[in-house]
């Protein structure tokens, strides 16, 4: 391509009022992402209709809606650390890491980890989009049920990662998860199961109200007894930026991630809820002695981070090349692409490169205006854990009860937050973990509905999963990870002991 | 004070043991658990006999059977390890300070919330949750309660309603 068009393309993304409309899409999708129960896909579905009034033109729109996603899926990040409440669903594996952190004074470097960390995952995922789309896009055209089926089990097998202490009390709140899953109607046949005839239940049990309950409501319900009972006593917090020292020990961790998600991202429908936990569970499969995985491990966030935010760049993949879009926020996207009269697939690069090539240099220019903001504004954001508790613990209750109500504009939402939010205290009291029954909801539907349509296929049988050579590495996979969680585990090696 | 002190004021969950000092309340509560995990398991396998469905290779009752499959014999684990261990743990060593009854009246204070915003609206039960919170967790200073009721009411109807378009709860005073 010649010089003069690169430069025509980044005029187009980078003039004035491009940088202006991407930093307040990165802006409102900061906020956006940051509070519980609204996601990266509401928040791109809520604000479309904006950036489509405006008549900004087929490449304004999208780099709008490019900022919101790029800044909500950070967002969740920032409530993740401080409050133990991941905003988004991709950014629960975050909490794992980041809130210790929080608890032991460094809410600002956690939040700096986790904005460097954004930033290198999703300019990895833009240019690996910029470069790779084609090839990525053919390779995942080989995933059909029985890969995707494949994925869901290996997205599973990291509940023994992410159990913490007691491998058997995740593995049953991970079936737990499983079982919830399957109310509602039926993918395959339509029927109801375990509803009991209340039609709320119909559409199945949201993982959005389970996940604002199990971390948001369930934190505050644990830490209101401790409130009452000694007051609120301000908290130590100290603010340091790492050193570029610091920064390239973890280089590997930054980018085998980011890598990661971004390959999951092109999958269709995969997402970046399951980037972030896979690459959280790569990060600590590959743990060295005197990490300290679950107790404020530095790369625990930058592997969650940078897998989710790759995943940005490769969810576009498949939106871009294929038409079929990688996750909920691009299937968003696809529909703004065909309301500006532009249909994705292979001729857009042809026919519309001035739309395209724009789009990945925007991606690249929004992930660094969220670095700039998220920097800048780490130091004061930390600081929200120093607001009184007695106002906090309250405004995060109404915070989480409108958010889990905005999903649907539906009351039952909120009751089911709630009635989680009491199991979820149970479950922080009683140590069981929260984390995999948020995978299991997510990755629980994945698993069955592949299944159930691959054993549909004329001549189907079990041995398909194991006879294709991509679903069975990833079942392989799946069993060595369980295999090599629960051997590595302390906790089981006592109890065999 | 040291960090470890510091952590302990603001760590809020249970704090990590080894399972052989684990307390025998929280070991009740795992029996209890195990046993409620293999009831329901059993429960769920009869009651998914209902969705069999014959024209299908994998019948809808078939995944739930085998997830109840899987969680009825480990709950069973876990209920005969935590009579194991009971055998082993200590005794209490005073009487633990109850927290139930605090954590009943946030929970009931939120059921209400909820409830009166289904009648009156999103602001009125916004503020009212919000001023019987602050004051219940003990906040005095009548002049903050005011101004982050306020801030907070307003800001997310404005924030809401107004920018993202997401009509909040009315009720009968309007939102």
């Amino acid at each position: 391509m010649p010089m003069d068009a690169y430069l025509h393309y980044l005029w187009i993304a980078a003039n004035p009022m491009a940088l202006g409309i991407v930093t307040l899409g990165v802006a409102l999708g900061i906020v956006i992402g940051a509070l519980p129960g609204l996601t990266a896909t509401m928040g791109v579905t809520l604000l479309m209709p904006l950036a489509i009034s405006l008549d900004l033109g087929p490449h304004l729109s999208l780099a709008m809606l490019i900022g919101i996603y790029v800044g909500a899926i950070y967002g969740g990040t920032i409530t993740a650390i401080l409050i133990a409440t991941p905003g988004t669903p991709a950014s629960a594996p975050t909490v794992l890491d980041g809130f210790p952190m929080t608890q032991r004074g460094e809410a600002g470097r956690a939040i700096v980890w986790a904005t460097l960390a954004s930033f290198v995952g999703g300019v990895l995922g833009a240019l690996i989009l910029s470069f790779l789309s084609p090839q990525l896009s053919r390779f995942a055209l080989r995933f059909s049920y029985h890969e995707y089926f494949a994925l869901a089990v290996f997205g599973l097998s990291m509940i023994v990662t992410i159990s913490g202490r007691d491998v058997l009390k995740g593995i049953i709140s991970g079936l737990a998860g499983l079982l919830l899953a399957t109310v509602g109607l039926d993918p395959v046949a339509g029927i109801p199961r375990f509803c009991f005839g209340f039609p709320e239940l119909f559409s199945g049990i949201g993982f959005i109200p389970v996940l604002i309950g199990l971390f948001a409501f369930a934190q505050v319900f644990s830490e209101i007894p401790e409130l009452s009972r000694k007051g609120f006593t301000l908290p130590h917090l100290r603010f340091s930026y790492p050193s570029v020292k610091e920064f390239f020990r973890y280089r590997f961790t930054f980018l085998w991630p980011g890598t990661l998600g971004t390959f999951i991202g092109s999958l269709p429908g995969a997402g970046c809820d399951i980037a972030s936990f896979v690459s959280y569970n790569e990060a600590k499969r590959l743990a060295k002695p005197g990490d300290r995985f679950g107790d404020g491990e530095p790369k625990g966030i930058i592997a969650s981070e940078s897998g989710k935010s790759g995943c940005t760049g490769g969810a576009m993949i498949p939106m871009l090349t294929l038409g079929v879009p990688g996750d909920a926020v691009t299937a968003v996207m696809l529909n703004a692409l065909v309301v500006q009269g532009l249909q994705p697939g292979p001729l857009l690069f042809r026919d519309h490169a001035d739309v395209v090539y724009p789009i990945f240099l925007t991606m690249i220019l929004a992930n660094f205006i969220m670095l700039v903001l998220g920097l800048l504004s780490a130091r004061y954001t930390s600081r929200m854990i120093l607001i009184d508790k007695r106002v906090l613990l309250p405004v995060i209750c109404v915070l989480s009860v409108i958010g889990a109500y905005s999903l649907q504009n539906s009351l039952f939402d909120v009751g089911v937050a709630v009635a989680m939010g009491l199991i979820g205290y149970g479950m922080k009291r009683w140590e069981y973990p929260a984390s995999p029954v948020v995978l299991a909801l997510i990755l629980g539907p994945m698993a069955e509905q592949n299944l159930r349509r691959a054993m549909l296929m004329p001549g189907a049988s079990p041995f398909d999963f194991f006879t294709r050579p991509l679903s069975a590495l990833l079942l392989l996979i799946a069993a060595a990870t369980v295999v090599t969680g629960l051997w590595k585990h302390p906790g089981w090696k006592r109890e065999e002991g | 004070m040291n960090q470890t002190d510091v952590r302990n004021q603001t760590d809020s969950r249970p704090h990590a043991m080894p399972p052989e000092e684990t307390p025998r309340v929280d070991l009740w509560a795992d029996v209890l658990i195990g046993g409620c995990m293999a009831m329901a398991s059993m429960g769920i396998f009869i009651a998914s006999g209902n969705y069999a469905r014959e024209n299908m290779p994998v019948s809808p009752e078939v995944y739930p059977r085998l997830l109840a499959g899987l969680l009825g014999p480990l709950g069973l684990y876990l209920l005969g390890r935590s009579v194991r261990r009971l055998k082993h743990s200590p005794e209490p060593a005073g009487r633990r300070k109850r927290i139930w009854p605090v954590i009943a009246t946030v929970f009931l204070a939120l059921v209400a919330y909820v409830a009166v915003m289904t009648m009156a609206g999103y602001v009125v039960s916004t503020m009212a949750y919000l001023v019987f919170m602050m004051r219940y967790l003990g906040e005095r200073r009548l002049g903050l309660i005011a101004v982050w009721v306020l801030g907070v009411t307003l800001g997310l109807y404005f924030s809401f309603q107004q920018i993202l378009g997401v009509p909040l709860p009315r009720g009968w005073l309007g939102s």
